[in-house]
């Protein structure tokens, strides 16, 4: 894994948080601080008040909150444009993609049309998903019940993904070509 | 883009929405002042505030945001001695012109090859003949053209038919180049008469594929070659003179009317045409044309015209990129609306696509450690 660093969007945060597995994010974190945003954080303290769960950036020592300069605020304006919607929708996603753009992060989304808008920028970027196979690879140590417990405790976030149980994970990846990998 | 030129074009949307700096700020609850700064590219940028604005003026953010389209500046800017242009045609121009864009980014529009070596016509045989020639490619035979927009499409050129009023501008076309390639981007006024918009639009399909879509040294020879061109594509000689042969009993003015509704051509467009391929005479064409139909001439004789072209209306290829966007889910549901400029409501809109494998792909790549599974 590259050591650059991270930026993270509202969904991968509250979903493991919720989820209760935020660990992953602060053990995976590169140099130990991931980036958040302050559209992200109002967006953050949002969702604090339907889910307990959400840790407060204040309360870590890994989640770090950044404000964006002049030139990333016209930066996420123009990804605001493309991304379309009312005066806060999709802000905290058009922060993470424009502090990443400009200070060479990686932003952490999960909705494909950020992810698409991140890629016409050459913004590299990661999804829950990603972290969670590399959890599995890393402090895991390959275990996979451990995975197969992150996946199910996300769904009963109500997170979007391919698979109705955690335990199909591997087996889905598996028929459909992802695993093993070259 | 930056913020002087993004205060230029606040005002100038305020100006065209007819409001003011006063009633915009009360609009999104400002001190006028903010406007003021705002306007002159001397306010620090709030994302929401400029949205909030933009929903006020009418206009979508990236009216503002987005990099100028070079050809809509260059049309913006330049002298228009031989078309009738206005600011309001401008700015949909450039607007529509930006969405393509970003179509084209999302790799949502493909760029189109143009004909190679074609220029404006330099004679009215020479009009009709690539006009057939371009049928020809079109897949078509001399009958008349169901759906013009859809054609045009087929050459690469996506059309917007814009609220510009009943004595609005015709329309215009400009060239949009990205690196893969160009499409090519027509506003025609919505507002004018069906036969009047169809005219318009194969016109501006002139202007493209002669490569001067924006044409600042248009003469009026060119503009009378392309019309030429125009009426021959949508009313072939062919085509034309089955129609007319179609009424043989019918008096002179009714069999007139019974091939402008069969190619939806207006009446000036008729008479011309009917006196081009010689069924008329000039004489014949000057007394029908001093008696402009009414609706119901038509209906007396059982005809009816069907509309097209009508605001708003997107061309079939542009709103099946919108809808591949979002179904795909490289498009916002409000991005798509947007594009579509309130032809759907969200609850017409499809469903969206089940996962794609290429989605989660990446969930499986570029991990740090490589294992048995991972």
């Amino acid at each position: 894994m590259p050591d650059t660093a991270w930026v993270v969007d509202t969904s991968v945060y509250t979903h493991l948080c919720r989820a209760g597995h935020s660990e992953i994010l602060e053990r995976l974190a590169p140099g130990g601080v991931i980036l958040i945003p302050s559209d992200v954080d109002t967006e953050l303290q949002a969702g604090q008040q339907k889910h307990a769960g959400i840790l407060s950036v204040g309360t870590t020592a890994w989640a770090q909150l950044t404000v964006l300069t002049e030139e990333e605020v016209w930066t996420q304006l123009e990804i605001k444009a493309a991304m379309g919607g009312g005066p806060t929708q999709h802000l905290g996603e058009c922060a993470v993609i424009a502090c990443a753009q400009h200070r060479n992060l990686i932003a952490l989304l999960d909705e494909r049309a950020a992810v698409a808008q991140a890629n016409l920028r050459g913004v590299q970027s990661r999804d829950t998903l990603w972290l969670v196979i590399e959890a599995y690879a890393t402090f895991f140590k390959f275990d996979r019940a451990r995975a197969v417990q992150v996946v199910d405790d996300l769904l009963v976030t109500e997170m979007r993904l391919p698979i109705d149980s955690g335990e199909s994970l591997f087996a889905w990846a598996y028929e459909n070509g992802l695993l093993p990998r070259e | 883009m930056d913020k002087v030129l993004l205060g230029q074009r606040l005002a100038e949307a305020r100006d065209l929405a007819g409001m003011t700096q006063e009633s915009v700020a009360r609009a999104v609850s400002l001190d006028r002042t903010a406007i003021v700064l705002l306007e002159k590219g001397e306010r620090n940028l709030k994302v929401p505030e400029l949205v909030a604005i933009a929903q006020v003026l009418g206009r979508p953010l990236s009216y503002f945001v987005e990099p100028p389209v070079s050809a809509a500046v260059s049309r913006r800017s330049a002298p228009h001695t031989a078309h009738d242009s206005t600011r309001a045609l401008d700015v949909e121009i450039d607007q529509f012109a930006t969405d393509v864009r970003a179509l084209l980014s999302l790799r949502l529009v493909v760029p189109a090859a143009r004909r190679d070596s074609t220029h404006v016509p330099r004679t009215h045989d020479e009009a009709e003949i690539t006009a057939m020639a371009c049928r020809k490619q079109a897949g078509l035979n001399s009958a008349p053209i169901e759906d013009l927009g859809r054609t045009c499409e087929v050459f690469g050129l996506y059309t917007f038919a814009a609220h510009l009023g009943e004595s609005g501008p015709d329309g215009g076309c400009i060239e949009l180049t990205v690196d893969a390639g160009s499409v090519g981007v027509a506003v025609i006024n919505g507002d004018a008469a069906a036969g009047r918009r169809r005219m318009t639009l194969a016109h501006e399909l002139g202007h493209w594929l002669f490569g001067d879509a924006y044409d600042v040294s248009a003469s009026l020879d060119n503009e009378k070659m392309i019309n030429s061109f125009a009426i021959h594509f949508l009313a072939p000689r062919a085509g034309v003179i089955e129609v007319w042969n179609r009424y043989p009993d019918w008096p002179l003015r009714d069999r007139a009317l019974g091939v402008g509704v069969a190619f939806r051509l207006s009446w000036s467009a008729v008479t011309s045409q009917l006196r081009n391929i010689g069924l008329i005479s000039h004489e014949d064409r000057e007394r029908l044309g001093a008696a402009e139909p009414r609706s119901g001439d038509y209906l007396r004789l059982g005809l009816a015209f069907s509309e097209e072209l009508a605001a708003p209306y997107l061309s079939p290829g542009y709103v099946a990129a919108c809808l591949t966007g979002y179904t795909s889910s490289v498009m916002t549901e409000a991005k798509a609306l947007e594009l579509l400029r309130g032809l759907l409501r969200v609850e017409d809109l499809p469903a969206m696509d089940s996962f794609s494998l290429d989605e989660y792909r990446r969930s499986f790549e570029h991990h740090s450690q490589t294992g048995s599974d991972a």
